[in-house]
């Protein structure tokens, strides 16, 4: 196929394994894959599945305690790098193999100026001294988009932020021109305004150095925009790879069609998402069969007993499925159809009222600790909420989304403006205390793995809730209300006698979710509730909060900062920018016919995985979020807006009715 | 006060509180997920479980000499001596139980210095044997009797040690036990309320640390007198700082966690977030400190008695025996069994102490457990 | 940054004040003058007039903290609380009860035997210490490692005391290297500070080396070392620059408390040797009962590890990058 390409990496059935206690289990079983020069190729999979323990294992940076390469060949300008010692590996190490990290806030050493921890690459592998090394960090700084690097030569990792540093960590990864580029999930920690910046500076790099990456990734959205070709992992195997058009267009194994189908956005609304079983966990050494097995909607017999084989479909596209061996291209007739769609039960009349709330952070320095300033992180956010309604609160991190959900639960001390919520009795919008508002309103969280005490069994969980709101007279009667909140979330009964450390990352949060239904709210605030969870859990969980909604006329007020997730649930979208709301309206008009240049910029911003979105007008922002601490005068978009005026650099925009509840805050389009 | 402290029955009610408390302890904690799996983590090496049995040993023999004991005296026929007047039993003076056990070698006494299992004295006396006078060593009273030799006043020194356990483990225990309570109530809530109340247990917390503990613990022996109960107070006052800063630290961390943030805003009244929440979830760190801290204060004790701010000499302790050893070292032949029989007893307390502390606090540390 | 420190060292006072006062109440209220007469002039001697004639002699016949027969100011600095407790904050320690001789004489004058004991002790410590922690950090989990920390477990659980006899017994009374104490001025003390210094070295070794390795070993493994490692740094420049760099910030920041706090001496180790410094000043106050020497030596204690802790949070701010600008 690609013989007479030029191939840089050629992966050989690698095999890893895992020390779990006495025993191994495969953390990679198997894993072959090849990239040519200047190609990307994106190793997709879900977390656990065994794409960052693939590539770590090439550059022999793989904890020797916990793993132990097992086996296999990577081939890599003609020497095996499994079987180099440490020395010939460290060689290639930063030099002719260099990798990006996840996370840029630790990733950098914080007691070395960034001049420095670049320039060590260059003294390392070309031998430099410091005046020339010190020349050439400067043109790679420049390279990378960082402004004045004079300047910024001599700073430390914590003066920058979180889309600099991880320039600051391309620009050591390229420092050497390396053939090979491992970037493993390099933009998941940053914004995507920011991740936009960052894969393009990366594909232009990438170009220009004519370098291959390997690129490993649960984004599919990106993967579709970046990749040329695409290997998918599940449990430690890879069971399809092709290019990337092959892929999107026809994916071939049931693994990879449920994961295309489970990524949430406007083309599925009203309906459920598919949605993928269990987790993708280690398969221990001694699994016969497909390691998809146990998950596979469409799993026969033979799947249980014996290993597919990678089998061709067209060209370059493969795929390990029994099924597509049969009838070709793997086409089943899936049991996990849509379902029907179910209309929503949006009464019209609010239900709350947030009136110019603000929370203000005093800023306290200087000898007497004086009040010198305020973070407004929220600063005056007013809307309405429906019963049964959804509405997303969208923005990028430090923005203040939280902190609106936080404040109506009265987590964080408001400044000023009001919560009104329906009276019942009255029918009429009152303002209401903390203690009604805890009853009415709940919370849905971000982290699974924090939001349950750990030493709490999910029963005393539940009953907390119960018990303070005085909810079921006896013991009896709230086990039995606890039982049928736990099946309402999908869960079993036994579930309530166990601790939170033997539930998974989504179940957890099906826990949450019932803790929070337990008082039986008008209105659940969640949270970023999806963002820790991989997409096909993120698929159920939001299928459960659809069926809940429709089922008990729930309004959600959805943080988020995912627009997929907006486009696929929220009725109404409120885009939030440095503590204000900027733009809102009905879903389909936001997200369909954005007015603020922010709003514009973020949905540019988000690659999708649909194919007829590439002709899409690209508006790239520059800059990243300023500080809420001293916001920009005027409009506060406008040191980053295109668009940006004299007005707007003074004045900041009054809300404008673009009709249909649509309002926006913007100068240019009034 | 000083009567009722050291009555028979206040003692004996004590101690029987204590074991019953504790046993309550570890019984409700069996209850618990969390601590379960950590006990099976610390069974898991062995050389804790044996340190574990070593330490059990010491505690029994600390907890039998701490069991008040009471005999009725009797006369020279063997019939129980009455009050004439009130016609009741009369019972001796008292002493532990271990007191009791230990009578037969306790009683022993020798003249003065003889080395382990030894059967003649180790000092030589002049005998006047057939009109010559002689220099030879004198049989025992009691030859072999002594497995770890007498001291100079004749005394069996492994009775001394035996006695010396309870003194130890008391100082071990009883600090912790004086500490925890006020670092872990003002640690939480200094955490979790912050502010004033906040404010100003910080502010006695940076006095409190700012005067060097061994000047602090010595000022107060100074004032107070020497003694048990004055060391353990001491010494509880001295160490309550490092835990309540410790928790402090801690429960803020805890405070942003999202469990406690959605029992909050669940309506949760504070008292019952901090008992349910935020206490369980330092309740580790409070274990390690108390164990690890075990060691350091039977150390200290030794250290802080041989500088004469520790215990009083009247109370036996390897404080007190290393103290007396010392001048018998530079005899010659060196009179050595006293110094190294109070080592090696409190090596074998601290030793498995610091064994068993460090598996527990590997089984206990949240960053050593996967999740 | 300036305002951090000038607020820094207005919080020292109040601090001070602090331990001033509870050093008062301790050694004033819960033990009255009165019965400090008495402690000092025995039960025999201890009749009113007795113990008034002491309390006058010493200068505690004055009104504890208000003392209306003066006038003006002197009603205020007239009292024991102004003479004999406040004065400390200016350095003013006043005489013994028992030698009448001046305190802060004494302490200036024991203070360099202190350190000739105390500072080779900490250097040396902190040098091995630093250098073993690292060589076993970087060899986690092999048998040198575990060897080594059983061993640390065991030096940990020996008492400081039988190192001292240990030691005198086999350097000083077996092999005669050494004299068993004493101490002598100038550059002869080096035969007597010898083996006190080996001893305090060795018996801290345990408890050091077991915090370093921890140190160090929360180090390695934090990300950046990993991608020191994927840029292919040679493995003793990824220790010894990256990680030493970063694990002794805490170490090194922390020097100038411990040097101030040497300055109070060892207790023990002088104790034992019979050298002339703070630590064993304070021993003899203690079991002389002289209050006067005891309560100095507390409020200097303390007033030293307050400075210190100021210093080292200043030494914090300039030397870790992080926190220089926050």
């Amino acid at each position: 196929m690609s013989e007479d390409k030029d191939i840089v990496l050629d992966v050989r059935d690698l095999r890893i394994g895992y020390r779990q206690g006495s025993k191994i289990v495969c953390a990679v079983d198997g894993a072959s894959f090849s990239l040519c020069r200047g190609e990307l190729l994106a190793l997709v999979g879900e977390s656990g599945s065994g794409k960052s323990v693939s590539a770590l294992s090439l550059l022999g940076l793989l904890p020797k305690e916990t793993f132990v390469v097992e086996g296999g060949v990577a081939m890599f300008g003609g020497r095996d790098l499994l079987a180099m010692d440490n020395e010939e590996l460290r060689k290639v190490r930063g030099n002719r193999i260099s990798m990006i990290f996840q996370e840029p806030m630790t990733a950098l050493n914080p007691v070395l100026t960034i001049g420095w921890q670049i320039g060590e690459v260059l003294r390392t592998h070309r031998g430099l001294n410091g005046e020339e090394a010190k020349k050439q960090v400067l043109t790679l700084l420049e390279r990378v988009g960082i402004p004045s690097p004079e300047q910024r030569y001599s700073d430390y990792p914590h003066q920058l932020s979180g889309g600099m540093r991880q320039r600051v960590m391309i620009a050591i990864a390229l420092a050497c021109r390396p053939e090979l580029l491992i970037a493993d999930e390099p933009t998941t920690a940053l914004d995507v305004t920011v991740q936009a910046q960052i894969m393009d500076l990366l594909s232009e790099l990438r170009r220009e150095y004519k370098t291959s990456v390997l690129f490993i990734t649960h984004n599919l959205g990106l993967v579709r925009q970046e990749a040329d070709h695409v290997a998918v992992m599940v449990s430690g195997r890879i069971v399809e790879r092709g290019t990337c058009d092959q892929l999107f267009s026809r994916p071939s194994h049931p693994y990879t069609r449920l994961l295309l189908r489970s990524v949430p956005g406007s083309g599925h609304r009203g309906s459920d998402l598919a949605s993928i079983p269990g987790t993708g966990s280690l398969v221990s050494a001694d699994c016969v069969g497909c390691c998809f097995a146990s998950r596979c909607p469409d799993v026969i017999d033979r799947c249980k007993v014996e290993r597919p084989g990678m089998s061709l479909i067209e060209g370059e596209h493969q795929v390990s499925c029994h099924l597509a061996e049969k009838n070709g291209h793997g086409e089943t007739v899936s049991s996990q159809e849509a379902s029907v769609s179910r209309e929503r039960s949006s009464s019209g009349s609010s239900i709350l009222s947030v009136r110019d709330i603000r929370v203000w952070f005093p800023v306290k320095t200087g000898l007497l600790k004086r009040t010198v300033g305020h973070v407004k992180a929220v600063d005056g956010v007013g809307f309405e909420l429906s019963r049964g309604e959804t509405l997303a609160l969208v923005g990028e991190s430090g923005c203040g989304k939280t902190t609106v959900g936080k404040s109506l639960l009265g987590l964080v001390p408001r400044t000023s403006g009001e919560f009104l919520m329906r009276n019942k009795e009255t029918d009429g919008l009152e303002p209401i205390g903390i203690d009604r508002i805890r009853r009415r309103v709940q919370m849905i969280f971000q982290d699974p793995f924090s939001s349950l005490n750990p030493r709490m069994m999910v029963e005393e969980t539940l009953s907390e809730g119960l018990e303070v709101h005085k909810i079921g007279g006896n013991a009896r009667e709230r086990k039995s209300l606890m039982v049928s909140l736990i099946e309402r979330v999908g869960l079993s009964p036994e579930a309530l006698q166990r601790y939170p450390h033997q539930f998974s990352g989504g179940q957890r949060q099906r826990i949450g979710l019932a803790r929070a239904l337990a008082v039986k709210p008008e209105i659940l605030v969640c949270d970023e509730c999806t963002s820790a969870l991989d997409v096909s859990v993120q698929a159920q969980i939001l299928n459960l909060l659809r069926e809940l909604q429709a089922s008990l006329g729930i309004s959600y007020i959805f943080i988020t900062h995912d627009l997929s997730v907006v486009s696929y649930l929220a009725d109404r979208v409120a885009v939030m920018y440095l503590g204000r709301l900027v733009e809102t309206g009905r879903t389909c008009d936001v997200l369909g016919d954005p007015k603020h240049p922010y709003a514009k910029a973020l949905l540019s911003a988000v690659p999708s995985v649909d194919a007829d979105s590439d002709g899409r007008k690209v508006l790239r922002l520059s800059g990243e979020v300023p500080s809420a601490l001293k916001p920009p005068t005027g409009c506060h978009f406008h040191p980053r807006c295109p668009l940006a005026t004299e007005q707007c650099r003074n004045e900041y925009p009054p809300s404008a009715d673009c009709g249909g509840g649509h309002s926006v805050c913007c100068w240019q389009c009034n | 006060m000083v009567e009722i402290w050291n009555s028979w029955w206040f003692q004996n009610t004590l101690v029987g509180l204590l074991v019953v408390s504790g046993i309550a302890v570890v019984l409700r904690l069996r209850r618990r997920e969390y601590w379960r799996l950590a006990y099976r983590e610390v069974c898991r090496r062995r050389g804790a479980v044996i340190c574990f049995f070593v330490l059990c040993l010491y505690t029994l023999v600390a907890l039998i000499d701490s069991v008040g004991w009471r005999d009725a005296l009797r006369d020279e026929n063997g019939e129980l001596m009455r009050d004439p007047r009130t016609g009741k039993v009369v019972y001796d003076r008292g002493g532990s139980a271990l007191d009791h056990l230990l009578k037969g070698i306790s009683s022993k006494k020798e003249k003065t210095y003889s080395s382990p299992m030894s059967r003649e004295s180790f000092m030589l006396e002049s005998v006047n044997r057939d009109g010559k006078v002689l220099r030879e060593r004198p049989p025992l009273k009691h030859p072999g009797a002594h497995l770890l030799g007498t001291d100079r006043i004749g005394q069996d020194v492994f009775c001394q040690a035996l006695k010396s356990i309870r003194t130890g483990m008391v100082i071990g225990i009883l600090t912790t036990l004086l500490a925890v309570p006020f670092a872990l109530l003002l640690g939480v809530a200094s955490g979790y309320y912050g502010g004033l109340v906040d404010d100003i247990l910080q502010y006695i917390c940076s006095v409190l640390s700012s005067i060097p503990t061994v000047l602090f613990i010595a000022s107060f022996m100074l004032i107070f007198g020497r003694g048990l109960p004055q060391l353990c107070l001491a010494m509880g006052i001295a160490s309550w700082t490092g835990l309540y800063r410790l928790l402090r630290g801690e429960t803020l961390r805890l405070r942003e966690e999202e469990f406690v943030q959605a029992a909050v805003a669940m309506g949760v009244p504070s008292w019952r977030v901090l008992l349910r929440h935020i206490v369980p979830n330092v309740m580790h760190l409070v274990l390690i400190t108390a164990v690890l801290r075990f060691s350091s204060e039977v150390l200290a004790e030794a250290a802080l008695t041989y500088l004469g701010i520790g215990v009083g000499s009247d109370t036996i302790s390897w404080g007190t025996m290393i103290n007396d050893a010392r001048t018998e070292l530079t005899r010659d032949p060196i009179i050595w069994w006293k110094l190294c029989t109070a080592f090696a007893f409190m090596l074998g307390l601290v030793l498995p102490a610091n064994i068993f502390g460090d598996a527990v606090r590997d089984a206990l540390d949240p960053r050593l457990r996967t999740q | 940054m300036l305002a951090y420190i000038v607020r820094r060292i207005l919080y020292v006072i109040p601090t001070l004040l602090g331990v001033n006062v509870l050093v008062f109440v301790l050694f004033f209220l819960v033990n009255s003058p009165d019965d400090m007469a008495r402690q000092a002039l025995g039960e025999k001697n201890s009749d009113p007039v007795q113990v008034e004639r002491w309390k006058e002699a010493h200068g505690y016949d004055v009104p504890l903290f208000w003392n209306g027969n003066a006038s003006g100011i002197g009603r205020v600095t007239k009292t024991v609380f102004f003479t004999k407790s406040l004065s400390m904050m200016w350095g003013d320690f006043g005489k013994s009860d028992m030698t009448h001789e001046s305190i802060g004489d004494e302490i200036v004058r024991r203070a360099l035997p202190s350190l000739c004991v105390t500072a080779p002790i900490f250097l040396a410590t902190l040098l091995i210490n630093v250098f073993l922690a690292m060589l076993v950090a970087t060899a986690r989990g092999s048998v040198t490692d575990r060897v080594t920390q059983f061993a640390c477990v065991v030096f940990m659980s020996i008492s400081t005391l039988i190192y001292i006899i240990a030691g005198q017994y086999f350097f000083a009374k077996l092999l005669r290297w050494t004299p068993v104490s004493g101490y002598l001025p100038g550059l002869d003390c080096w035969k007597f500070l010898a083996l006190p210094i080996l001893v305090g070295v060795i018996s801290s070794l345990g408890s050091g080396i077991r915090l370093y390795r921890t140190l160090f070993l929360e180090e390695i493994n934090k990300d950046y070392v990993r991608t020191a490692r994927a840029k292919g740094l040679p493995e003793w420049q990824i220790l010894f620059l990256h990680v030493l760099k970063n694990a002794m910030i805490p170490i090194l920041t922390n020097v100038p408390l411990q040097l101030l706090m040497l300055m109070m001496g060892n207790m023990m180790l002088e104790n034992f040797f019979s050298i002339p410094g703070l630590g064993g000043y304070t021993i003899t106050a203690l079991n002389a009962q002289d209050f006067a020497i005891v309560r100095s030596m507390v409020f200097l204690g303390s007033f030293l590890y307050v400075v210190g802790l100021l210093l080292t949070d200043i030494c914090y701010s300039l030397v870790d990058p992080r926190i220089r600008l926050g």
